[in-house]
This record gives C-alpha cells, structure tokens and sequence, in this order.
C-alpha cells in the first residue's frame, strides 16, 4: 500500500477517534456521567456490557485506536530503521501484535454482549 | 554537477532517527509540538495495548473483572491515569491542529521551504490557532483533575 494512502487512513481514523474517544471518556466524569469510581463497578460495567450502543462504540474505538497506534508506532519506527528489510520485518512484527490484540479485544466484546 | 549531488544525497539517508527529534535547541514551538505529540503517541499506544489486556478480564466474569480492579486500585494508578488523560487531551487537540493545518483548513497550506525560508506558522493566525488548542486541552484537563480530586480527597 502507498505510503500516501496509510497516511490518509491515519487523519480519517483520528477524526473517529475524537468523536468516539469523546463518548467513551464522557463516563468517567461526574459533571456529565457516572464518573471515575462508578463507572468502574462492576455493576456499571455490567449494563454497558448488556447495551448494544456501548457494544458499537468499543467495537469502533477498537478498531480505529488500535490501527491509528500501530501506524502511528510504525512510522515513529520507520525514522530510524531505514534498511528495507528492517522496514518489512517492522512492519509485519507489527501487524501480527496488532491481529493479536485486536483480536482479544473482539472476543472481549462478543463475549461481553452475549 | 546535479547528478553528482542527487546521487550523494540518495548515499546519505537520514540516519539521525529519534536523535533527530532533539536536534536543536533553535526548534520553534511547532516543532516541540511534534516532538511532543510524537512521545505522548507511544505513550499512548503502549497504555492501549495495555488497556485492552486488561479489561478483557471482563468477559471472565465478575470475579476476574474484581481481582484486575483490586491490582489497579492504588494512587500511582491514579496518577498513571492522570499523566495518560493528559497526554490523551494534548495529543487529540494537536492532531486537530495539525489535520487542519495540513488540509488548509482555516488557513493557508504549508509550503515547500524556499530560501530565506520563512516561518509559515508565524502568519495568518496559524500560531494564534496553535495557541488556542493549548488552551482548550488545558480547559478540558480541569474537569478530568477535578475528578481525581473527589478521589484523593
């Protein structure tokens, strides 16, 4: 893929990030949510589990999050590994992480809504 | 003589790497932006792949939901959060800044550096855009301190 192109994938993925990251972050403050310590009781957690709506927000602040930190990490990388190969080896060391976590946080969210 | 010094310049690729980053202490402002936004974005990419380890203890139930609570439940986690929703505000309004910029939204494009390489961010408001976003995640950083204050106190 063009290097052009990854880049572009990247500022997309950062405007979603805002938006989501905004709903998500909403729940731990007491202004305008539950705030800090209830929002991690278990209780809490438990009925965000069972709301569909929660389910959607992490299902996209999974997938844009995890793929603007590993872009952003490859290209921090890609500064000083200047060898192609190094780059190639980087660059699928670093996908298959990103497969493994992404993955993990799937399988969290599917267990958690079912 | 351009060939000569096409091919010497293709011969030496940058090689400064992250040292390339702290390279002079004449940097402008804009450039410690990047720098920063640089850090804090590994920063946060290291606590994602940590956050999401974690809080998959959630589909194992309550018990396991509570014994990686119980681990996390002590000050310097706290103070952990604090520095990460920090940088989470300053990286997100910098990215807002630069995205803008970039695209010549609000402003002008940023231009090839041509001799006497003027400072592009200097004019049209860019710096006083700058500015602001500073401001706004500073502003956004006071109810999430006001929080960990109900905590602590």
């Amino acid at each position: 893929m063009k290097e052009s192109y990854i880049r572009l994938i990247q500022y997309l993925l950062a405007a979603v990030i805002v938006v989501a990251i905004a709903f998500h972050l909403q729940l731990f403050s007491s202004l305008i949510g539950p705030g800090y310590i209830k929002a991690q009781t278990w209780e809490e957690v438990a009925s965000r589990m069972d709301n569909p709506f929660y389910d959607g927000v992490y299902a996209v602040l999974l997938f844009t999050v995890l793929t603007h930190a590993f872009i952003g990490v490859r290209n921090v990388l890609f500064e000083f590994i200047t060898s192609r190969v190094g780059r190639v080896v980087t660059s699928w060391t670093l996908f298959i992480i990103y497969v493994i976590i992404l993955l993990l946080g799937i399988a969290e969210i599917v267990a958690s809504a079912s | 003589m351009f060939a000569k010094r096409e091919r010497k310049y293709k011969s030496t690729p940058n090689r400064l790497g992250v040292k390339g980053w702290y390279g002079s202490l004449k940097y402008n402002m804009e450039k410690y932006l990047y720098l920063l936004h640089r850090i804090t974005g590994v920063g946060l990419a290291a606590f994602v792949i940590l956050h999401v380890i974690l809080m998959s203890s959630r589909m194992f139930g309550e018990e396991a939901y509570h014994q990686i609570h119980g681990l996390l439940m002590n000050p310097y986690t706290d103070i952990g959060m604090v520095i990460v929703t920090a940088a989470l505000l300053f990286h997100g309004f910098n990215g807002i800044r630069l995205l803008l910029h970039e695209y010549g939204i609000l402003f002008v494009r940023p231009k090839r550096p041509v001799y006497p390489y003027r400072v592009s961010v200097k004019s049209s408001g860019v710096r006083l855009f700058t500015i602001l976003m500073i401001i706004l995640a500073v502003l956004f950083f006071i109810p999430v301190l006001y929080e960990y204050i109900i905590i602590w106190w």
